[in-house]
């Protein structure tokens, strides 16, 4: 388990992530999102003892990461922007963590990269983006670390090769007994995949949950009467979004006991219930939580 | 303790892997530039090749070649992308950085074996000779020097935020205190050229007539004597390694200082590299204070040229400015790549520099008024090739009246040959001329007293023909314990003679020659002879071929005319005898600098036998 207690960091005058605290669960795919420098990355860097924090603190089973090389086998971070040695193909570069990572899985890499048509002793640094996304990802999934961190992960990455990915981290999952956490500023990307949720923004975490609670909290109603109507109408249920076109509103509500029955209870002409994306979600939660986006 | 606990062997094998080639190349590049250059220097003489002569080349590399390394072992440090991957692995920053110095020193240290292996292969094979102790002192010295640089280096990326700022801290480090004591030195030279009115008890400055510098008119004789008088570089030592980039001579102190700062800079490194915020990278330098001090220090040398221009001649004082406000800004673009207030820039460069100005005018001051009276030696140094006892040599003197003499000196013209070097107060030197009297005086002195440097058969590594060092003498015990014998009672002669060879010996780290006189020494002689004469028949070409007697004389006009006649002959006869026993006068035959030795009877009679 990973805890965060408030972490602090700053660049010169610019506070970068400020009293942020947060749990990550074992065995979890973890999604951080939030805006381009938003933190994410700073976040991820300071897990991965890259940099060191201002105050606060970060315990990975119970103990402080930083500078740690027994904790630290069982990390691997891949990040946004990502780096090889000039000359080095694919096998180097799983040498190359192999001689870091004990549990380094070679023929994991070999496998992958033959199912990928990723060329083994071609230097890496010829390939395109994606494909050297694809090489981080493998060497990082060979480690058999217990936590893997991917920063913007996917980026680059074709649709197809995508899917291939997030099965084989699935399957890390269900194989070992693995934390994952990615990060992204487009939520649509992580939304099969993760979960766990956090949303990072204004320096802090500012709300996480997992995702099939949160799906089942809130409901999205597009609703109609014949009499004219307003909000107040709806005073009874815990409203996060109200929205009236014409003679039809559409709903974000908390989803209660009795909401569902409440509304059906006014006898309206339309009511249809509504399949809510993450994104959104996300949105009416925060601002429900008082920030606006719009 | 375990080793693994400090250092990782599989990242530092893939560290240095990663850069294989380059580290590869320059490996094999560094010694081959040494080599290359020695050789090419060794072509067309034949040398004696002493420490300071196989390190010039080093001198300069010992700048470049560690530092490359430092950066290919550290400079992940200035990439953020690098920094992520480095970092994120499983090794503590104790491990990287101990990890990279050891590898960096393994390969600093197989570099500089390479290299003098290659001088032993280079003496064994080429037409030069490098002594084992001049290999075995190459081999410290410049080991100790460029793991000194890499550990500077290291430091200096540590610190620093991009390669610029990196390579400043570098330089700022190596060179800002061989730089502040070769300042001092200037300033103490300038005021050294003093001319001093001396007595029988002591020489004083006459202070009205110093001079500022060695251009002004310091040439000008009266009663007193002008005397050079100069600063003993001690504070150089404090750094390390001693003012290598003027000079590369072997020093102790200077090993010593430089092991105790490497050590230094070793723990700073560490603790730099344990403490280094590594979001500091792809910026010069973070904090802006330390920013504004290394620009200062490194302002320092650009104001002394500006300073000495505009004290020597006012009309330089416009370019001194322009020098000093225009470093400002060039440091700034260079390392900011920005100017972002130019008008505070020309306030800061004009503030800073006055400060520096005022500084030196001070110190030029305080060295001005402080000029020493010479009254007293500590000791005396007899100097090479000037000296009668042959070899340059240290002298302690308590005699008084000797002191005084020396102390007053001569009328300096046509003393030239009779110079000797008088050390006051452990710091300073001066020349003086003496009267031959007087310096014949001092040789017996040293004689007497036992404190003439002694030659034993250990230190004796080469001999050779005085007038043509390729000829070399192959060395064995028993030769070189008769030479040693010779050589410690030897005295020069007054009158020239024509048959010297030249005696090297390596002691306390320097290669020192004595030229002496083996004419009369049938036992010396005869170890060196076939050398010599293998040598003669081998180069001979035709020329015009001399006889002398074991004296020098040459009054062999006919003789000389019948060998003349039928030089082939006569290379004949000499091939044959040339290995024959000398057992009483002899004759020497020569052209240019060859010489062949044989029994004078022998050669006459067989010689009248051989051509009738």
């Amino acid at each position: 388990m990973i805890e965060i207690k408030n972490l602090k960091k700053s660049f010169d005058t610019k506070i970068v992530l400020s009293d942020l605290c947060s749990n990550i669960p074992d065995n979890a795919i973890y999604g951080l999102i939030g805006a381009n420098g938003s933190g994410k990355s700073t976040l991820l860097r300071l897990i991965n003892s890259i940099y060191k924090p201002d105050e606060g603190t970060i315990l990975i089973d119970g103990v402080s990461s930083y500078d740690n090389e027994e904790v630290k086998k069982e990390m691997v971070f891949v990040p946004d922007d990502l780096f090889f040695y000039p000359g080095y193909s694919l096998y180097d570069t799983a040498k190359f963590y192999q001689a870091m990572y004990p549990k380094f899985n070679l023929e994991f890499v070999f496998d992958t990269a033959r199912k990928l048509k990723l060329d083994f002793n071609k230097s890496i640094n010829t390939f395109s983006k994606g494909m050297r996304r694809q090489c981080a990802i493998i060497c990082a999934l060979a480690t058999n670390a217990k936590y893997i961190f991917f920063d913007e992960t996917f980026d680059g990455i074709d649709s197809v090769v995508r899917q291939y990915f997030k099965k084989l981290i699935a399957k890390q999952m269900t194989k070992q007994d693995t934390t994952i956490i990615m990060t992204s500023h487009n939520l649509r990307e992580l939304e099969d995949i993760c979960d766990n949720l956090g949303l990072i923004s204004e320096h802090k975490i500012l709300f996480e949950s997992d995702v099939n609670s949160l799906k089942t909290d809130m409901i999205k109603v597009q609703i109609s009467f014949k009499k004219d109507f307003d909000e107040s109408l709806f005073a009874k249920l815990d409203v996060l979004y109200f929205k009236k076109i014409g003679k039809v509103a559409t709903l974000i509500i908390k989803d209660k006991k009795d909401s569902k029955k409440y509304l059906e209870s006014l006898k309206p002409v339309i009511l249809d219930y509504l399949p809510l994306t993450l994104e959104e979600i996300f949105i009416y939660q925060m601002e429900a939580l008082g920030y606006e986006f719009n | 303790m375990n080793s693994t606990k400090l250092f990782h062997f599989k990242y530092l094998w893939q560290n240095i892997k990663k850069s294989k080639s380059i580290i590869i190349f320059l490996m094999c590049a560094v010694p081959f530039i040494n080599l290359w250059i020695v050789g090419l220097n060794s072509l067309n003489a034949n040398y004696v090749l002493d420490f300071a002569k196989i390190s010039n080349i080093t001198a300069i590399l010992s700048f470049s070649f560690p530092s490359l390394l430092a950066y290919l072992l550290f400079g992940f440090v200035f990439k953020r992308k690098t920094v992520d991957f480095i970092m994120s692995q499983p090794i503590t920053r104790k491990k990287i950085y101990a990890s990279n110095i050891f590898g960096g020193i393994i390969i600093l240290l197989i570099t500089v074996l390479i290299t003098t292996v290659g001088f032993g292969l280079l003496s064994l094979f080429a037409k030069i000779y490098i002594p084992i102790g001049v290999l075995i002192d190459y081999f410290i010295y410049w080991l100790i020097t460029y793991i000194f640089v890499f550990l500077i280096s290291s430091l200096a990326i540590t610190f620093a935020g991009n390669i610029m700022s990196s390579l400043v801290v570098i330089l700022l480090l190596l060179f800002l205190f061989p730089t502040l004591s070769y300042l001092n030195y200037s300033f103490r030279y300038a005021s050294g050229n003093a001319i001093y009115v001396c007595t029988d008890e002591e020489c004083i400055p006459n202070r009205e007539i110093y001079c500022l510098n060695s251009t002004d008119n310091c040439e000008v004789i009266d009663e007193s004597r002008v005397n050079y008088y100069f600063y003993y570089n001690f504070t150089g030592n404090l750094s390390a390694p001693v003012n290598y980039w003027v000079t590369s001579e072997f020093s102790t102190p200077s090993i010593i200082k430089t092991t105790i700062l490497s050590l230094i800079y070793l723990v700073l490194g560490y603790y730099a590299f344990k403490y280094r915020k590594m979001e500091d990278s792809e910026v010069s330098f973070k904090n802006k204070y330390l920013y504004e001090i290394i620009k200062i220090a490194t302002f320092i040398p650009v104001t002394f040229i500006a300073y000495t221009m505009s004290s020597d001649n006012s009309a330089y004082i416009l370019i001194s400015l322009v020098i000093c406000l225009g470093y400002y800004f060039v440091y700034d673009l260079v390392l900011k790549r920005v100017i972002t207030d130019p008008i505070k820039l020309i306030l800061k460069s004009i503030v800073v520099s006055s400060l520096i100005f005022i500084i030196y005018i001070i110190l030029n001051n305080i060295y001005e008024n402080n000029i020493p009276v010479i009254e007293s030696i500590d000791e005396v140094t007899v100097s090479y090739n000037e000296a009668k006892l042959g070899i340059s040599q240290s002298i302690p003197i308590t005699d008084e009246g000797l002191i005084k003499k020396l102390i007053r000196g001569e009328d300096s013209v046509g003393m030239a040959n009779y110079m000797v070097e008088i050390e006051i107060e452990g710091k300073y030197y001066t020349r003086r001329y003496v009267a031959k009297d007087t310096y014949n005086e001092l040789v017996n002195y040293a004689k007497e007293n036992n404190l003439g440097e002694k030659f034993t058969a250990d230190n004796i590594v080469y001999v050779a023909s005085s007038l043509d060092s390729s000829i070399s003498v192959s060395l064995n015990e028993e030769f070189k314990k008769e030479l040693a014998e010779y050589i410690n009672n030897y005295e020069i002669p007054e009158d020239p003679d024509n048959l010297f060879v030249s005696i090297y010996k390596y002691e306390n780290h320097e290669l020192k020659r004595i030229d002496v006189k083996i004419n009369d020494n049938l036992n010396l002689l005869n170890h060196i002879k076939t050398s010599f004469n293998d040598h003669f028949i081998k180069n001979f070409d035709g020329d015009e071929i001399g006889i002398a007697g074991a004296d020098g004389t040459e009054n062999y006009e006919e003789e000389n005319q019948a060998i003349n006649r039928n030089q082939d002959r006569l290379l004949e006869f000499l091939k044959e005898h040339k290995n024959d026993e000398l057992d009483g006068e002899y004759v020497i035959l020569y052209y240019e600098t060859e010489r062949y030795i044989i029994n004078r009877e022998d050669f006459f009679r067989e010689y009248a036998v051989y051509t009738s």
